[in-house]
């Protein structure tokens, strides 16, 4: 069957696949752990002293957990915003009987493509005028905008996929079409709402360009936000800086280790069965 | 109970006509089984009459009221599905207890109803339990169940059986039989299989490519079949098909049969169809191995326990006989068979049968 | 008669129960995505400074336009994103193609593959950005240690030249988008049915034939797919070059999407801005419509 020369070649290209897509951030990871002396060296040293002293920096003098704390209530919100608005948009879509669903769909798709510029100027015009500039409304909407696109493809996906009789056998057993959704199909959807809101949450904690738009004062900025304004007084404090991308990251590595099949999954959804 | 009455009934998908005018009775407590082969539109004609779909043309009538234009619930019927479309996340109980919840009922009245259904159908061990924990015959009692605890005016049966073994499915239709007897309910049933129609209907409605073929008593369908198409469908082994000629010669009417080179002597009713072309048709247990018209060389035997069915095979065509088990014919020998006359079915040209 | 009519009531009461449902998620889609395109428009058609208020807001027509195809800086920022959406798209393709493949064959250690290509993806651009701006730092960088070890006279200052900066920022891309291409590729190749590859072995095919008889044909729909995203995504860069270059040196790293935001934002000047983002939404555009052109028979076979 298979040679062992060619186990060992794909072994090896395996390993040096992990190898490559992990090492740069195991070394930013490395950094964040030396001591200021070791950041600063010339020639760079390897491996750290493992000494926290950038992490403390970073929570104390960057104010790291603030940036962490609007992060986390922008995300979390826009997920259950954006989860809710597409559960029902998507079972419209691939359930009920819609001329246009195939367009809507289709609009949506081509939403998920707008170029951000081309959406910044207005949107932050909009926000202005209401006031919700450095709010955080003023940033989950647009949020919630960017990734309803995201939601409703996994979801509709999802929902056909659900056998359709459950359906018939609710709507013979004495319920409405609203009933149906409520009592049969929302109790079944919770692996793809699960899938849809991890992937939502990614996005919207990553998310840059509106963050940096809208929130132009420091009390509102999200990490991605401080993480690329991280300013030293003199130099570049890359040491903090490290600290912060690994304290950014850690959330999203972990919730990859646990999730990765559904991670897939959903993203290989609209390939696959899109 | 109630009367179920459909008239002209029509309905297209996408440009293909699905069903032509179909029209058919069940009367109060009756037991009418749709006949037919996939696609020929027996299960849309099923979601029509629940109120899944929309007809085109056409009336439906449950209990002398008029429901065409009704959402499902407003129609008061319940349907048992090919895939139990059972609901996963509710066990067994509220599962059954479901549809009476729907309507409203009183707490204790559901139970009680609950219960009771249960014990009809052997399913008060799993009342806790979800249908993912269950086997495929325990779904499908909990389904009939689920439609048994509304009381309805009609029960529809889709298909049911077809995903269970063969054991389950002769268990399942005894069971039917007898709870059809015990409620005295209306059922219209569904399905492709003729044994199941056969055992089960006081009335069947063969269906072929959305137009009714024949509607009577099993003993009607089989004996006295109204074409081709039903004759064939009906009986296994398949009926024995002979196409030919008839030609008047001295001895009586005679069918002249190139594929299976064969002078087949007709009754003598048959003699004023001198000249048209006609087929007949003869069951494999009007056929017996003896002197006679037919035979051929013995390609096949099937031995399904308590007889044979024997695959015999002359010119372009094969014979099916059946013959006892203990029947002493090797293959590759060539027989000769004997046929009862009285016992034909005569089919014109274009597949009417010919009554007499 | 009957039927005919009549049951039109019911599939209205659907329709609108449907239209019901979608109503929130249009209403997000009409106002933060369609509104604010429109809107672009109709800016781009003006003159707007934000830190000339008093100036108001005149029509000029197509001024705006006229200016972007004479400016030196936005045709640079035009061939650098065009060049940075060929290569960066081909060599994520590729390499997701190869690592895919690669991944295919692996029978243990599947899950630890699967994290190890998700992390990239998962890590925010901002701070894939930062990251390879560090590696790639002349003093302190891991790049120059790795090139050169000890030979601190021997460092590159990558980031301070015009044509490695923007293969920087193209590296740091394909760093964290190939692994992405990767999975989507790799749930691709797990749909073909071992069945055909064992078929194709006793007829005597060998690993290449296989390879470009079966798996490639089947991976088309994937392909098709991954490619119209990934040069979607490609036009629209911008967190890379504003951490890791800010556009320098000079205009070397400078892109559409982020020499607009320079002029709206930073610089104020959102008419103009506004033109440079029509300008990058037509090349989305009609890329697109170009894919779906090219691509149609593979991207809707699914469907079929």
């Amino acid at each position: 069957m298979r040679t062992p020369g060619e186990k060992l070649l794909f072994g090896l290209s395996a390993s040096l696949v992990v190898f490559l897509s992990l090492a740069p951030f195991l070394w930013f990871v490395l950094t964040s752990l030396k001591s200021q002396g070791q950041v600063t060296a010339i020639p760079p040293t390897l491996w750290p002293e493992g000494s926290l002293h950038f992490y403390r920096a970073a929570f104390s003098q960057y104010g790291l957990l603030h940036f962490l704390g609007n992060s986390l209530v922008v995300a979390g919100l826009t997920t259950i915003i954006t989860v809710s608005v597409a559960i029902f948009a998507a079972y419209a879509l691939a359930r009920l009987r819609l001329r246009w669903s195939g367009a809507v769909l289709g609009l949506l798709l081509a939403v998920g493509m707008f170029p951000q510029t081309s959406l910044a100027g207005p949107v932050w015009r909009i926000l202005q005028s209401m006031g919700w500039l450095n709010t955080y409304q003023g940033l989950v909407l647009p949020y919630v905008t960017l990734t309803l696109p995201l939601g409703v493809w996994i979801l509709t996906i999802f929902f056909r996929e659900l056998p359709r009789e459950l359906e018939g056998a609710a709507l013979i057993d004495g319920c409405n079409r609203w009933q149906v959704l409520w009592r049969v199909i929302l109790p079944l959807s919770a692996p793809g709402v699960f899938t849809a809101s991890i992937l939502v949450f990614i996005y919207a904690w990553n998310e840059f360009f509106f963050a940096l738009l809208i929130m132009s004062e420091r009390a509102r900025q999200t990490l991605p936000v401080g993480i690329a304004l991280f300013q030293g007084q003199y130099t570049m404090p890359w040491g903090e800086i490290a600290a912060a991308s690994t304290m950014a990251t850690l959330p999203l590595v972990i919730m990859v280790l646990l999730f990765q099949r559904r991670i897939v999954s959903g993203l290989s959804a609209g390939a696959i069965k899109g | 109970m109630a009367e179920l009455r459909i008239e002209n009934l029509s309905k297209s998908y996408q440009g293909e006509r699905v069903l032509e005018g179909v029209s058919i009775q069940v009367p109060h407590g009756g037991f009418s089984v749709i006949l037919g082969p996939s696609g020929c539109g027996k299960s849309t004609l099923l979601r029509l009459v629940a109120g899944l779909d929309q007809q085109d043309q056409g009336a439906i009538f449950i209990d002398g009221r008029e429901v065409s234009a009704l959402p499902p619930k407003e129609r008061d019927v319940a349907m048992v599905f090919q895939s139990y479309a059972l609901y996963p996340h509710m066990s067994v109980a509220e599962n059954l207890a479901f549809p009476l919840k729907m309507r409203g009922m009183a707490k204790d009245s559901i139970s009680a109803k609950v219960r009771e259904a249960a014990r009809l159908l052997g399913l008060e061990q799993m009342l806790e339990r979800k249908p993912k924990e269950l086997s495929g015959g325990q779904r499908q009692r909990v389904a009939i169940g689920r439609a048994l605890v509304r009381e309805p005016a009609l029960f529809l049966f889709d298909e049911p059986l077809s995903n269970l073994d063969a054991q389950l499915r002769q268990g399942m239709r005894v069971e039917l039989t007898r709870l059809h007897e015990r409620l005295s309910a209306t059922m219209l049933y569904v399905t492709h299989d003729q044994v199941e129609a056969m055992t089960l209907a006081t009335e069947i409605m063969v269906l072929a490519q959305g137009k009714v073929q024949q509607i009577g008593a099993p003993r009607e369908i089989y004996d006295q079949p109204a074409n081709l198409f039903v004759a064939g469908f009906v009986g296994s082994p398949a009926i024995n098909l002979l196409q030919g000629m008839v030609r008047l010669e001295a001895e009586g009417p005679r069918l002249h049969c190139p594929q299976l080179d064969a002078n087949l002597p007709l009754p003598g009713k048959a003699a004023p169809l001198d000249g048209k072309r006609l087929t007949v048709g003869i069951r494999p247990e009007h056929l017996s191995l003896g002197p006679g018209p037919l035979g051929g060389e013995l390609e096949l035997i099937e031995r399904i326990g308590a007889e044979n069915i024997l695959h015999l095979r002359r010119a372009q065509s094969s014979l099916r006989v059946r013959v006892e088990a203990d029947c002493q014919a090797k293959a590759g020998e060539t027989l000769t068979v004997q046929t009862d006359p009285a016992a034909y079915l005569l089919f014109d040209e274009e597949g009417k049968r010919i009554a007499f | 008669m009957s039927g005919g009519v009549r049951h039109s009531a019911q599939l209205k009461r659907e329709r609108l129960f449907a239209w019901g449902l979608l109503t929130p998620c249009l209403f997000f889609v009409a106002l933060f995505a369609f509104y604010p395109i429109a809107q672009s428009m109709v800016l781009s058609l003006h003159r707007i400074i934000l830190s000339l208020p008093q100036l108001g807001d005149p029509f000029v027509g197509l001024a705006n336009y006229v200016r972007l195809a004479q400016d030196p800086e936005a045709l640079r920022a035009l061939v650098n994103t065009c060049l940075f959406v060929l290569v960066s798209t081909i060599l994520e393709l590729g390499l997701g193609m190869v690592m895919a493949l690669v991944m295919d064959q692996a029978i243990k250690g599947r899950s630890l593959l699967r994290a190890a290509l998700l992390i990239p993806w998962a890590i925010p651009t901002v701070v894939t950005s930062q990251m390879w701006r560090f590696i790639m730092s002349d003093n302190y960088g891991l790049l120059n240690l790795a090139l050169f070890g000890h030979e601190v006279t021997a460092y590159q200052a990558w980031l301070a030249d015009p044509f490695w900066s923007l293969a920087a920022v193209i590296l740091a891309d394909v760093w964290k988008t190939s692994s992405f291409a990767a999975l989507i590729l790799l749930a691709g190749l797990q749909t073909i049915p071992e069945e055909l590859y064992e078929a194709a072995r006793i007829d005597g095919a060998g690993s290449w034939r296989r390879l470009w008889h079966i798996t490639l044909p089947a991976l088309k729909p994937a392909l098709a797919l991954a490619l119209l995203f990934r040069t979607m995504d490609a036009f629209r860069v911008f967190d890379l070059v504003f951490v890791m270059t800010q556009g320098g040196p000079g205009n070397a790293t400078n892109v559409l999407q982020f020499y607009g935001y320079q002029k709206m934002f930073a610089e104020g000047f959102m008419g103009y801005g506004a033109s440079l983002a029509v300008l990058v939404f037509g090349l989305v555009l009609a890329a697109s419509v170009l894919y779906l052109a090219l691509f149609r028979r593979a991207l809707f076979r699914e469907a079929a």
